[in-house]
């Protein structure tokens, strides 16, 4: 129902971009973006799909289609004007995606003018849910595409080097985003000197950056807090088999909290099934498999808890 | 916003200053899984020398805190730092606060390591000598339990391993002390249960001893 009042205006966009990434390659970052984005669309929300794995895009596949005929990099290089004109369909109610299937290998180097229009376009898009598949990996691009949605989450799997490089990722989204908000100079030569580990200086922590930005800026250091404090990060671990691999993904969220001193929401466990890989390897669409697969119902509660109304405390409905 | 190692005991445990002695002992267990060298969960998150400082900070907070003593000293010493308010420590009498402000500014930090190390020393497995029993921190019904629903094990599977009833689980955890067995059975069963929850022995059976006694001598005299 329409409420009085609202009938001249323009309706706002009320999208909800949800960035999912991860340090490591092999996570399930696709799966669990397109898993996601079919409970979310079960609900009768409208969800796009956004294959932003720049370069080794593979979204489609599990969705079963054939790599569509038109990219994201059709709208970079501008042969397609409008970013609507490459959103294809999916065959499944509700979800659509924009492939990066076709993508030239040089699209994973967009310039900061280019991402900036991608996603200044991206925000514009009027549907419920905006899901971006990021690649592997911690460069700038992933890391701002993770920056400018309204929540990013972390995959990570319980190997030691996908944990290692979801620490590393966090670290570098951290300085990352203090880069970007702070515009002191002072601050920003540390953080690039910091990173590229000149003059001696070399960040452990956001308390070793701290400590030495209150040296030079006394009053600074509320600031970072309060800018760090503005991040929505969230966790899920994949491909579980083990009572101990479940306690892994609670502990790194202590964890970082403890030595990055930022807030990581767990969002909960996906098992280890090999219902998904079979079904990959038959080239089925997910939705063929998904459904009767143990991780579907983890999913589907993840998926809950990534509702802003949810989070809310106002359950779960489509929204 | 603190670093690991500079938080007080309490906050590097995520514990309240009000917490109990299962609340101390499951943080404690809790830390210990993600800050451990072999834990995975941490795997190069820190350097050696970092998770070396973490790790004997974590002992000395845990042997601290599980010392009504050494807890009372370095309460005092937080509340006279200004870093922890009297309320929030739980001291509720000006008498309390005023140990704080008066004897208590001779307790400085070497005379608390001091302290602690003493107690570690009491405290090693090899020493029998159970004299700490002054020192000693009550452990309650409810303690153990938090300690054995924090490491996800059912009275079943305590009663499989120990051979202790399930009954005499429930009472022991309900603290119903009338239904208890006498007291060098009672002792021997919070040794085995001790084991199997991988507690300090001495620490869990005079801790929970102390307690029962409390009651004797109230109730049964």
């Amino acid at each position: 129902m329409i409420e009085q009042g609202q009938i001249n205006k323009p309706r706002a966009v009320n999208n909800h971009i949800l960035a999912i990434a991860g340090g490591k390659g092999g996570t399930g970052k696709s799966l669990i973006t397109a898993s996601i984005g079919i409970c979310l669309a079960d609900r009768g929300n409208g969800v796009l799909l956004i294959d932003a794995d720049l370069g080794t895009a593979n979204l489609h596949t599990f969705l079963g289609l054939e790599p569509p005929k038109l990219g994201l990099s059709d709208f970079v290089s501008k042969k397609e004007s409008t970013i609507s004109g490459i959103i294809t369909k999916t065959g499944i109610n509700n979800l659509k995606l924009i492939s990066g299937a076709k993508d030239m290998i040089g699209i994973a180097n967009l310039s900061y003018g280019q991402k900036v229009k991608v996603l200044n376009n991206i925000k514009k898009l009027n549907y419920r849910y905006i899901l971006l598949d990021l690649g592997p990996g911690t460069s700038f691009n992933i890391l701002d595409f993770f920056l400018i949605s309204h929540c990013g989450i972390l995959i990570t799997s319980p190997e030691p080097t996908s944990i290692e490089n979801t620490y590393r990722f966090t670290k570098g989204l951290l300085f990352r985003h203090l880069r970007k908000t702070i515009s002191k100079k002072v601050v920003r030569s540390l953080i690039d000197n910091g990173i590229r580990q000149r003059n001696g200086h070399k960040f452990e922590s956001v308390f070793d950056l701290l400590e030495t930005i209150e040296t030079i800026e006394p009053r600074l250091g509320d600031t970072i807090s309060r800018y760090l404090s503005t991040l929505d990060i969230k966790l899920i671990v994949n491909q579980v088999r083990t009572s101990k691999d479940r306690a892994i993904g609670q502990k790194m969220a202590i964890a970082i909290k403890k030595h990055f001193g930022i807030q990581i929401d767990f969002l909960g466990n996906v098992s280890h099934d090999n219902t998904l890989r079979k079904g990959l390897l038959q080239k089925k669409p997910l939705m063929a498999y998904l459904p009767h697969s143990k991780a579907f119902k983890e999913l589907t509660e993840i998926t809950q808890k990534i509702s802003p109304r949810y989070q809310l405390g106002l359950g779960f409905p489509a929204d | 916003m603190k670093r690991l190692t500079e938080q007080d005991y309490y906050n590097l445990l995520d514990i309240s200053p009000k917490a109990s002695f299962g609340e101390v002992r499951s943080a404690y267990d809790q830390a210990m899984s993600i800050y451990s060298s072999d834990s995975i969960s941490t795997y190069t998150l820190f350097t050696q020398k970092e998770r070396k400082l973490i790790l004997s900070r974590l002992a000395e907070a845990y042997r601290t805190l599980t010392n009504s003593q050494l807890r009372k000293e370095y309460n005092h010493f937080l509340i006279e730092r200004g870093e922890r308010s009297p309320q929030e420590i739980g001291f509720l009498s000006m008498e309390d606060s005023n140990i704080a402000k008066g004897k208590l500014l001779e307790v400085s930090v070497e005379s608390l390591t001091q302290k602690q190390q003493e107690a570690k020393d009491e405290r090693s497995p090899s020493n029998k000598n159970l004299s700490l029993f002054d020192s000693q921190i009550s452990v309650t019904g409810k303690d153990i339990k938090t300690i054995r629903t924090s490491k996800e094990m059912g009275l079943e599977e305590i009663f499989k391993q120990t051979n202790i009833p399930r009954e005499t689980l429930e009472d022991i955890e309900e603290e119903r002390f009338e239904k208890l067995p006498a007291l060098v059975y009672l002792k021997g069963f919070l040794k085995a249960y001790a084991k199997i929850l991988q507690v300090n022995q001495p620490e869990m059976v005079e801790g929970y001893v102390k307690r029962y006694l409390e009651w004797k001598n109230t109730y049964q005299k």
